[in-house]
C-alpha cells in the first residue's frame, strides 16, 4: 500500500511538471502591458495616464493646412485626447492588425503623440496612421487593436486599447487635421 | 676493365631520368590548350561570385524590403535643403522605392544595415556621417522616413561627397542589400538581422545635373 502511494505521487509529480513545462509563459508574455480597453467615446484610465479616442475614419489625403498629407495607401484618423495623471509623459500609438505593428506618422509632427503631456493639461488632437491600400481586405481589420502607451517601451506598463472595426469606419477623400492643442483640464 | 665500371647508357635510360619533368611538361601543355581558349585561368570568374543584374526601376523583393533604385544623379542643390556642399564638394543623390516587407514598422537605414549599397561611399562597414546626408520623401518632401509595413513609398537620399570621387557620365553599380531575419531578437522590440549581403546590383549611368 505504502509501495503503491508512491508510485502515484511519482507520477503525480511527473504530470505536473509536464503541465508547467507546457503552460509556462513565453518570454513575451512575461513582458506584456496590462491594458485598460474600453470603447470609442470612452475615457480610459491607465496607471500614469488617461486618454479618449473621440472619433476614428479612414481618409484618402489629410489636410493640416500648411502640409497635405498624399499616400499609397490610406490614413486611418483618429481623434485622442491625452492626459498625464502622475508626471509628464509622451504618448505612443500603435495599431495592430493580424499581428502587423503600423505606428503613427513621423510626416507630420503635431499630433497628440508628438508632446510631452503635463499633469493637469489635457492635450486634444488627431494621430495619423498609414496603412496599406489594401487593408480593408484583410480578415483582421475587423479588430484591429490601437494602444496607446507611455512612451516607446511598455513592458508591463499599464496602456490603453479600443478595438476597432476598420471596415465599419467612414471613409473619405480628405480629412483636415489640427496641430495638437491643451484643453481645458 | 674494372668490374665496377659504368655501363653505358642508352637513351631509354636518360629518358627514365627526365620522367617526371616530361610529364610535369606535359600537363601543364594540355592544362594551356584548354585554357588560353577559354581565357585563361585568372579570367574564369566564379560563377558563384556573380551579382545578378536588377533593371533600373524594377523592385528587389528581398527578406526586409522590397527595393527598387530609381535614379541617380550628381547636383550641387540637395532636393531635400538639409545639407549644402562645401568647396570641392558635390551632392549624390539617390532615389529608391522601398517597401517594408515585415510585419513592423522599420527606418530603412536604421534597422541594422544599409538597404543599398554605393561604392565608395556607402558599405556594410561605413555610412557617411548623419550630417553629410538628408532624406526626403518624394511625395511630400517631409523628412520622415518610417516605413509601416506594405506602404510603399519613394525617397530622394542625398549625400555630400568629395567632388572627385564620383564623375557625370560614370557608371555606379548600386548594390541592394537583403540578410535573413535570426530567430530570436536580443532586443525588446525590433528584428536582429544577420547574413546582410548584397544580393542584386543595379548597373547605373550617373547623371550629371550641373
Amino acid at each position: 500500500m505504502r509501495r503503491g502511494a508512491a508510485f502515484a505521487i511519482g507520477a503525480g509529480l511527473v504530470a505536473l511538471a509536464f503541465v508547467i513545462t507546457f503552460t509556462e509563459p513565453d518570454d513575451d508574455a512575461l513582458e506584456q502591458p496590462f491594458p485598460v480597453r474600453g470603447d470609442v467615446g470612452q475615457q480610459l484610465v491607465a496607471s500614469k495616464f488617461a486618454t479618449t479616442l473621440t472619433q476614428a475614419r479612414l481618409a484618402g489625403e489629410v489636410d493640416a493646412d500648411d502640409w497635405i498629407g498624399t499616400t499609397p495607401g490610406v490614413w486611418l484618423v483618429l481623434d485622442v485626447s491625452g492626459e498625464a495623471t502622475i508626471a509628464p509623459l509622451g504618448l505612443d500609438a500603435e495599431l495592430t492588425v493580424s499581428g502587423v505593428d503600423y505606428d503613427a506618422t513621423t510626416r507630420y509632427g503635431e499630433q497628440t503623440t508628438d508632446s510631452v503631456i503635463a499633469v493637469g493639461f489635457p492635450l486634444v488632437g488627431s494621430v495619423l496612421i498609414e496603412l496599406p491600400a489594401d487593408i480593408l481586405d484583410d480578415a483582421g481589420a475587423r479588430s484591429a487593436v490601437l494602444r496607446l502607451t507611455p512612451g516607446f517601451d511598455a513592458r508591463l506598463d499599464s496602456v490603453t486599447e479600443v478595438v476597432l472595426d476598420l471596415t465599419s469606419l467612414e471613409r473619405l477623400d480628405r480629412v483636415e487635421v489640427e496641430p495638437a492643442r491643451e484643453a481645458a483640464p | 676493365m674494372p668490374a665496377d665500371a659504368a655501363a653505358p647508357t642508352t637513351l631509354g635510360d636518360r629518358l627514365r631520368g627526365w620522367l617526371p619533368v616530361i610529364v610535369v611538361a606535359a600537363v601543364l601543355g594540355i592544362a594551356a590548350v584548354v585554357a588560353i581558349p577559354l581565357g585563361g585561368w585568372d579570367e574564369v570568374e566564379l560563377q558563384s561570385e556573380v551579382l545578378p543584374e536588377q533593371p533600373i526601376g524594377q523592385p528587389y523583393t528581398g527578406i526586409r524590403l522590397s527595393t527598387a533604385i530609381d535614379d541617380i544623379y550628381l547636383t550641387d542643390v540637395d532636393p531635400g535643403d538639409w545639407i549644402e556642399p562645401e568647396p570641392g564638394e558635390r551632392i549624390l543623390v539617390v532615389v529608391a522605392t522601398i517597401e517594408n516587407l515585415t510585419d513592423e514598422p522599420t527606418y530603412p537605414f536604421e534597422s541594422g544595415f544599409p538597404p543599398f549599397t554605393v561604392p565608395g561611399l556607402i558599405s556594410f562597414d561605413e555610412e557617411p556621417p548623419t550630417r553629410d546626408t538628408s532624406t526626403i520623401r518624394d511625395r511630400d518632401g517631409t523628412s520622415g522616413t518610417l516605413l509601416n509595413p506594405h506602404v510603399p513609398d519613394t525617397f530622394v537620399f542625398a549625400y555630400r561627397v568629395p567632388a572627385t570621387l564620383f564623375s557625370g557620365g560614370e557608371t555606379v553599380d548600386i548594390g541592394i542589400t537583403d540578410a535573413v531575419r535570426a530567430e530570436k531578437a536580443d532586443l525588446y522590440s525590433g528584428t536582429r538581422w544577420v547574413g546582410a549581403h548584397v544580393a542584386v546590383e543595379v548597373p547605373m549611368i550617373l547623371r550629371d545635373e550641373q
